[in-house]
């Protein structure tokens, strides 16, 4: 006598084997595998040969792994290496704000000012690198429209994150410069500078919406035209920090 | 007839892309959609479609929720955004074109 859910489960168990298929996925695949052994039954198939025609159909476990291992594939390479450089850094500077704690060079504000303040200008160079990438790129040959609109949702990402970062590093500067110091704001070359920045990361962020407006646009030119926007003013800006 | 892999492969995004834009629908709803629109001919490996579905997803284009069939199985039900609908525009022009440009060079005094 043929036992669905042990077939189910047995079926469950070579999947998970597979690289990369989350319990989620599982649940996915296992709600399709059993609407498909319904749907076969209710045609005149007896319940085994619904279930191996079903498994015909579904696929086996290696081949939908190989087309989920493709989405990973997805992912522009300057992307990946940037991400990578940004981890790198962030765990740089953890190693470093922890020492300079240690040796009781710095207190806990300084040194998550001096943290959050390379990560976000850090991050701001980086976004500027991948726009010199993008313009590089395009020279060569043109970006897809899902590897744009990827490119277009990684830009926007980092550019939030390195604006938190620059704002948090801002506020923690000023109340360690009231301890300090005795006032919070006296507009030095460094503090006009971070206002700049934090200004000009903002200035981005805009005119990263407008590029990315998902109405239909008026015409091709201008939505290249506020890509192109998007993509210099990040460009600029790691200039200019850096 | 059958339809050659790389085609199939090609066309998967657009014809996912425009049944989610007639309503939200799950996975098993969306290759029987496509085989019911193609009349049988074009048929998916079933486990090619899900890959797709997350890369949808992955892009923005579509969201998930998982919801309770009368039945009272779950399922995953994606719906397209406003991303997703732009996307479908873009391929649409681009499908019409090649389609256009075919038909073109297919017509009588051309073949």
């Amino acid at each position: 006598m043929h036992n669905l859910e042990k077939s189910v489960a047995e079926w469950r168990k070579t999947m998970m084997a597979a690289p990369g298929a989350s319990h989620e996925t599982l649940d996915e695949l296992e709600n399709h595998l059993r609407e498909n052994v319904e749907q076969l039954i209710r045609s005149g198939m007896t319940e085994p040969e619904a279930f191996e025609h079903s498994l015909a159909q579904l696929g086996g476990a290696r081949m939908i792994a190989s087309e989920f291992r493709k989405l990973d594939q997805s992912t522009w390479l300057p992307v990946k290496l940037v991400i990578g450089f940004g981890l790198m850094l962030a765990v740089a500077m953890m190693i470093f704000a922890i020492a300079q704690l240690d040796a009781g060079r710095m207190n806990f504000l300084l040194a998550g000012h001096v943290f959050a303040v390379t990560l976000g200008y850090g991050t701001t160079f980086m976004v500027g690198a991948l726009g010199i990438c993008f313009v590089a790129q395009r020279c060569l040959s043109d970006f897809s429209p899902f590897r744009m609109r990827s490119l277009t949702r990684v830009t926007f990402l980092l550019g939030c994150v390195a604006a938190g970062l620059t704002a948090v590093a801002v506020i923690l500067g000023m109340v360690w410069a009231k301890a300090e110091w005795g006032r919070y704001w006296a507009w030095d070359k460094k503090e006009i500078g971070a206002f700049a920045v934090i200004a000009w990361q903002l200035c981005f962020l805009f005119a990263h919406r407008l590029s990315h407006d998902p109405r239909p646009p008026r015409n091709e030119s201008s939505r290249q035209h506020h890509r192109w926007l998007g993509m210099v003013w990040g460009e600029s800006a790691a200039r200019w920090t850096s | 007839m059958k339809l050659e892999k790389e085609l199939v492969a090609a066309s998967s995004v657009p014809l996912v892309l425009s049944i989610l834009s007639e309503g939200d629908s799950y996975g098993y709803a969306i290759i029987q959609r496509v085989k019911e629109m193609s009349g049988g001919k074009i048929e998916w490996t079933d486990g090619m479609l899900y890959p797709v579905l997350h890369w949808l997803e992955d892009q923005d284009l579509v969201r998930s929720r998982w919801t309770k069939s009368e039945a009272g199985r779950k399922r995953k039900y994606y719906s397209l955004l406003p991303d997703g609908r732009q996307a479908l525009r873009e391929q649409k022009e681009q499908w019409t074109l090649v389609t256009s440009t075919l038909n073109q060079l297919w017509r009588p005094q051309h073949a």
